[in-house]
């Protein structure tokens, strides 16, 4: 069986082709099913264009984006974290009780962030050191942290009432709150990060292939250990956000359910869960695609058991949109073409 | 060559070494852990987390995951209530959630095979659908009566003392061995998690496979709902809340692979026992519920560690 150049020719053409458009799809499709919510929004739902509403958006979405973009250089090198929300609880009811005790405002953050950068550094080590499976491995470690968070704070909800602590995220500019400008540095910053560094790069490399990453030269367990230590600090950082916008901390509520939503919002922005390109823009975008379907909800007062399936049904069309028509699309239009020429080769026979 | 046999048969049967290890240390600090009655228990709490980690494992096994169980063993109870409340057979109040579990498998399986979306994903996003019609059905969450005698034998009946959810368990485990090692089925699944790419050049209908391996998973958590149904005797959709960690930490505790084309179906069950015999000693040792996760977590943190140890030859075969 030889297959001539020609052939070959359109085999690589086909490819090509689907291969671009499986790219488009990736890079645009998030933002392609944002544009159709909000337009449906728009038409659907009583009061949505207006400054309150995309002032909520901004609001309700920080505390995914936070997290979300930790969570995709975690998926871009093939990992998973499902003990954010813990380690969002843990290390937000640290924070909160030893602001209670009247520590200066700056040192308590810092431990916080801190604590988390440790949980992150832990969580990567052993699944580097000890190849343990990362989603059983942090389904302990939200087993763990979640109870320690209870234990910390003896099952009590801490108030918090430093105007420093509430400023965090009670601050506004005028109309602008300063949840904007947290989404806006940290989407630059991180996208700088997946796309212009060395950094980037090697994480890119690690979640396409670990073997060839190793072998040409990248401290890939360093950069392993690194992404879960982002991953940490950033679930940290969300975790004392979202205390300081709900004015008190229960540790058993604290981000509870959150690991799911940045997953699914890591997902529909392309990243995917074999590992890759972390896609940055397109987390920012699935955070928003998120946050858009419970204010859907909320402000035309959907009940509770239609919301759930109304979520599903979204997370599902957004991700078939987004990747339905990638690498899939790619191997039949190759297979077709192959029949054609196999098929070609038996009548010639 | 004796060392090496040793060696082989410690690393293929680590969990159940595990187990024993485990039963015999709660045997001996923990008071009232050794007796006839507790091990009866035991067996009819893993019952229901084993005969779901069926279905997982044949999932897992191909590389996937299937994280829509805890809602769907709700959802099976709830069916269970539905047709006892307008039915009273008991026949069909067995066969009847296992059906429409396997058909909700079925749709998880057309969107993993033929929309080709992540396994995490669709079965995520079934999980929060499943909630959904549960909770329309039974008007945001009620629990449903179930009342025939003669159907909730099925979890509390018992052959001379060993209880009957036990023993469908183990048939149940039985008839899954076989498939999984001596069947057609069960080597593509296998192959399939081992290299799709190659599965597929191999001409294994790998679409199909996978297919059944999520209607496999939700008829196995079907069957799980219709037992817990006739243990508590009700029916209610939030019964199965965090269920699918606890079938996925058991799975993975037996050895297998979450990355697909590893795995031992008897093992599953080994590492079910251990999550509920970790449950057990806690509720045995009245530990204060603020340490409970602290105990557990970190059980299963150590066995994993434990575990990785004596795997670590074989992970990184399996791995590059």
């Amino acid at each position: 069986m030889r297959i001539s150049n020609e052939e070959t020719g359109m085999m690589n053409n086909q490819s090509a082709k689907a291969l671009k458009r499986s790219e488009f799809a990736k890079k645009y499709g998030a933002i392609m099913v944002f544009a159709i919510l909000l337009m449906v929004n728009i038409i659907v739902t009583p009061n949505f264009i207006s400054s309150i509403t995309i002032y909520n958006l901004i609001i309700h979405s920080t505390t995914v984006v936070c997290i979300a973009m930790g969570m995709t250089f975690v998926i871009a090198v093939a990992g998973i974290d499902i003990s954010v929300g813990a380690t969002m609880s843990l290390c937000a009811t640290v924070t909160a009780i030893m602001a209670e005790n009247e520590y200066p405002i700056v040192l308590c953050v810092f431990i916080g962030l801190l604590l988390g950068g440790g949980v992150g550094a832990f969580i990567g080590v052993m699944t580097v050191k000890y190849t343990i499976q990362p989603m059983v491995l942090t389904l302990a470690m939200m087993i763990i942290l979640r109870s320690a968070a209870r234990m910390v704070s003896n099952a009590k909800t801490v108030q918090i009432v430093d105007p420093n602590f509430l400023g965090i995220s009670g601050t506004s500019f005028g109309e602008i709150p300063i949840q904007l400008i947290y989404i806006l540095v940290f989407t630059i910053s991180f996208f700088v990060l997946a796309e212009h560094t060395v950094f980037g790069k090697s994480v890119e490399a690690i979640g396409n292939n670990i073997t060839a990453a190793k072998l040409s030269g990248i401290f890939s367990d360093r950069i392993v250990v690194f992404v879960y230590l982002l991953l940490g600090a950033l679930s940290a950082l969300a975790g004392i956000m979202a205390v300081s916008r709900m004015q008190n901390c229960n540790p058993s509520s604290v981000g509870s359910g959150i690991e799911l939503e940045a997953i699914a919002a890591v997902v529909i922005g392309g990243t995917s869960m074999s590992g890759g390109k972390p896609r940055v823009m397109g987390t920012l975008v699935g955070c928003f695609i998120m946050s858009i379907i419970t204010m859907m909800v909320n402000m035309n007062g959907i009940d509770t058991a239609w919301s759930m399936l109304l979520e599903a049904a979204i997370i599902i069309i957004a991700v078939y949109i987004q990747s339905g028509k990638g690498t899939s699309v790619k191997k039949v239009k190759y297979q077709k073409a192959y029949d054609k020429i196999a098929g070609g080769l038996i009548d010639e026979k | 060559m004796k060392n090496k046999r040793i060696r082989t048969f410690i690393s293929a049967n680590a969990t159940l070494i595990a187990v024993v290890a485990i039963l015999i240390i709660a045997s001996i600090t923990v008071n009232d852990f050794f007796s006839i009655n507790n091990f009866v228990n035991l067996f009819k709490q893993t019952s229901m987390v084993g005969i779901i980690a069926i279905g997982g494992t044949f999932v897992i096994i191909t590389a996937g995951i299937d994280l829509s169980v805890g809602a769907l063993f709700g959802f099976a109870s709830v069916m269970v209530g539905i047709i006892s409340m307008y039915f009273e057979n008991d026949f069909l109040m067995i066969i009847m959630p296992i059906i429409v579990c396997a058909g909700f498998g079925a749709f998880t399986g057309f969107c993993v095979t033929k929309l080709r979306i992540e396994p995490f994903i669709v079965t995520l996003a079934m999980m929060s659908a499943i909630r959904g019609i549960g909770l329309l059905i039974t008007n945001g969450g009620e629990s449903l009566m179930v009342s025939s005698d003669s159907f909730k034998i099925i979890a509390t009946g018992s052959i001379g003392i060993i209880p009957i959810p036990a023993i469908i368990m183990i048939a149940a485990f039985i008839v899954a061995t076989i498939v999984s090692k001596y069947t057609i089925f069960g080597r593509n699944c296998y192959a399939i998690g081992g290299n799709n790419d190659a599965a597929i050049a191999a001409g294994i209908p790998v679409n199909t496979v996978k297919f059944f391996t999520y209607v496999i998973s939700g008829a196995c958590t079907g069957l799980a709902g219709v037992i817990v149904a006739a243990r508590t005797f009700s029916g209610n959709i939030l019964l199965g809340d965090g269920y699918e960690m606890d079938v996925i930490a058991a799975i993975v505790l037996g050895g297998t692979l979450l990355q697909g084309g590893r795995g031992n179906m008897l093992n599953s069950m080994w590492g079910a026992l251990i999550i509920t015999i970790i449950g057990n000693i806690i509720n045995l040792k009245q530990v204060s519920y603020l340490w409970e996760g602290c105990i557990t977590g970190g059980l299963l943190l150590a066995i994993l560690v434990v575990q990785s140890r004596m795997n670590k030859k074989q992970y990184v075969l399996a791995q590059s």
